[in-house]
């Protein structure tokens, strides 16, 4: 047997790793894109190192509209879609609209979601008022407070829009037009749904170890912050974390 | 033909030689038939020594359950690696983590090419193997993990191809359907991120798999393998189910097709083409010798047949009937395929 093909193999692994370990230190190196410190709303793991799994991984929770109210009222509509790349020509209520928009496939965007800040407050508002009539009065203020509040097709043009990094996470995530209606007595209306914003957050060592001694029986949960970077490329990583009382 | 052919040729030509019933009309002298008993002796013995080829039936049933074995313990190994990592790694600082995902296929490429050195027959050159390919998805996998990297369809070129090159390398069948499933996986993702579609996207629109199925199964045409006589068949059928899977799920739900057709007819299109190219594997696998396709192709012209009739008849008509004329339907299949096998047999 000769040998190209045992070092072509050999190569194979050196070459992916090498790549990866590039590409993250690249997104490492610059100043960061983001930089914000998000609490155990935001942040939820749903098992702090368990016997199978002695990974710490932190999930992001995100708020969109459409949780609660309807399409009308969120700013991915028609137009937004439009500019999107979707194909919005087809009049909703028309009885081929369903096949129509359900043919057409997500499509890859940048998201910009906000920490505590202005579209929070409105979806507050506009969660309590439809949701504590219901005598839920602790859903809506408990919720994350990172809320989807734009999309666009290039993440520079996004982030020249909201320039806070402080406050605003640009990420990627894919749109689907639906074809919607809250309620049936209602005429259909174009909306979009959010989906695939990469949430996973591995958290290293040592600050892995602050989240093994959290008690994880207490009630409430324990709380916590999170320091978080985003980098060149929308990856983030953790920059430290404090455990509450 | 491969080694094991020729050893399975002279094993039956010496078997049927020794008949009662074949000398009766065949009459060898005895220096004929000592020459020819001296000279399968020593082929058999040649293919043995340099192949490891089985000699005799009781050597391949024994192989047969090497075989299962090895595989079994491949993917056993496997799971083992990958859940003793992901019991530990949490307790392991960065640059430890990494060094062992990465060593980790190294050393199991290392472990195949040694016993590959000293194994002619290859089962546990194959279980490290798998073991190594194991290992890389999991390098990949946690270096995403540890520095949370948005998740590409790049990797499945790269497990794909280190498949590939292992395959090739100890003539390992297991690891070139793997590996031509995660190319084939890449190609479409690639197109469909190309698209400006999601990656992951990518088994969405089914149309990519007929166009990569029917590519994979024609490689063996392009390019001969001279040395993996058994890698064709192994194109051929990973082509071919791919081909095939990807028109039934069409035919059952035309709506994720790309022609611009309502979905009902799109799902006629397919079923009337599935049971079409069933039908046709059926008849090219029967005239090139090819079992492989021509249980595959059974096998789908059976399931596209039925779904078809299940559409057709289900909601009408009594469930007894319904089965009783999906059983009356199985027995003309048979008659028909006895027709067609006799027509097949060699005349008297």
């Amino acid at each position: 047997m000769n040998r190209l093909s045992l070092i072509s193999a050999a190569l194979v692994i050196v070459v992916a790793n090498t790549f990866a370990l590039v590409h993250s230190e690249r997104n490492r190196a610059d100043s960061p894109e983001a930089e914000l410190t998000l609490t155990n709303r935001e942040l939820q793991s749903y098992n702090y190192s368990s016997p199978d799994d002695s990974g710490v991984t932190l999930h992001l929770v995100w708020t969109f509209w459409r949780t609660h109210v309807s399409y009308e009222t969120s700013w991915l509509d028609r137009n937004k879609l439009q500019t999107l790349g979707f194909d919005c020509s087809r009049d909703p209520a028309s009885p081929d609209a369903e096949r129509f928009y359900q043919r057409q496939r997500p499509r890859k965007v940048f998201v910009a979601l906000e920490y505590d800040g202005a579209a929070w407050r409105q979806w507050l508002e506009s969660c309590e008022s439809s949701i504590a009539p219901h005598g839920q009065f602790n859903y809506c203020p408990n919720s994350s407070h990172l809320v989807v509040m734009d999309a666009d097709l290039d993440p520079i043009k996004l982030r020249a829009l909201h320039p806070d990094r402080a406050t605003v996470v640009i990420l990627p995530a894919l749109i689907r037009i639906t074809n919607w209606t809250p309620d049936p007595q209602y005429p259909r209306q174009l909306g979009g749904q959010i989906e695939q914003i990469p949430t996973a957050i591995h958290v290293p060592l040592p600050f892995s170890d602050e989240f093994r001694r959290l008690n994880r029986s207490s009630q409430p949960p324990q709380p916590f912050r999170v320091h978080l970077r985003y980098g060149a490329f929308l990856e983030p990583w953790v920059t430290g974390v404090e455990l509450g009382q | 033909m491969n080694p094991q052919e020729a050893a399975d040729r002279i094993r039956v030509l010496r078997q049927e030689l020794s008949s009662e019933e074949v000398q009766s009309v065949l009459a060898l002298t005895p220096d004929q038939l000592s020459r020819f008993d001296d000279w399968s002796r020593e082929k058999l013995a040649a293919l043995a020594q340099q192949f490891d080829v089985d000699t005799s039936l009781s050597q391949k049933r024994v192989s047969w359950g090497m075989r299962i074995v090895s595989t079994l313990g491949g993917f056993a190994l496997c799971a083992a690696v990958v859940l003793f990592f992901m019991r530990y790694w949490g307790y392991l600082n960065t640059p430890v983590q990494l060094i062992i995902v990465i060593l980790t296929p190294l050393v199991a490429l290392a472990g195949a090419e040694l016993v590959a050195r000293r194994e002619r027959t290859r089962y546990i050159t194959g279980l490290l193997a798998l073991v190594a390919v194991a290992s890389f998805i999991l390098n990949l996998s946690v270096v995403g993990d540890i520095f949370n990297i948005t998740s590409t369809e790049r990797a499945l070129l790269a497990w794909g191809a280190f498949a590939m090159l292992l395959a090739y390398r100890y003539g390992l069948r297991l690891l070139l359907a793997l590996g031509l499933l995660l190319l084939i996986s890449y190609a479409a993702a690639t197109y469909t991120s190309e698209m400006g579609y999601h990656w992951l996207e990518f088994y969405d629109r089914p149309e990519h798999f007929l166009l990569l199925g029917a590519l994979v199964f024609a490689v063996p045409f392009v390019r001969p393998h001279v040395r993996n006589l058994d890698f064709p068949p192994v194109y051929r059928l990973v082509g071919a189910l791919v081909f095939f899977i990807a028109m039934l799920s069409l035919a059952e739900g035309g709506v994720p097709s790309y022609l611009p057709w309502d979905a009902k007819n799109i799902e006629r299109l397919y079923e009337i083409a599935g049971l079409t190219f069933s039908a046709g594997a059926i008849w090219f696998g029967i005239t090139r010798s090819w079992n492989g396709i021509v249980n595959t192709g059974a096998a789908f012209f059976t399931v596209f047949l039925f779904t078809r009739l299940y559409h057709w008849w289900w909601d009408w008509m009594p469930k007894y009937l319904f089965f009783a004329l999906i059983g009356a339907l199985g027995i003309a299949l048979v008659l028909v395929f006895q027709r067609m096998r006799k027509k097949m047999e060699v005349p008297a």
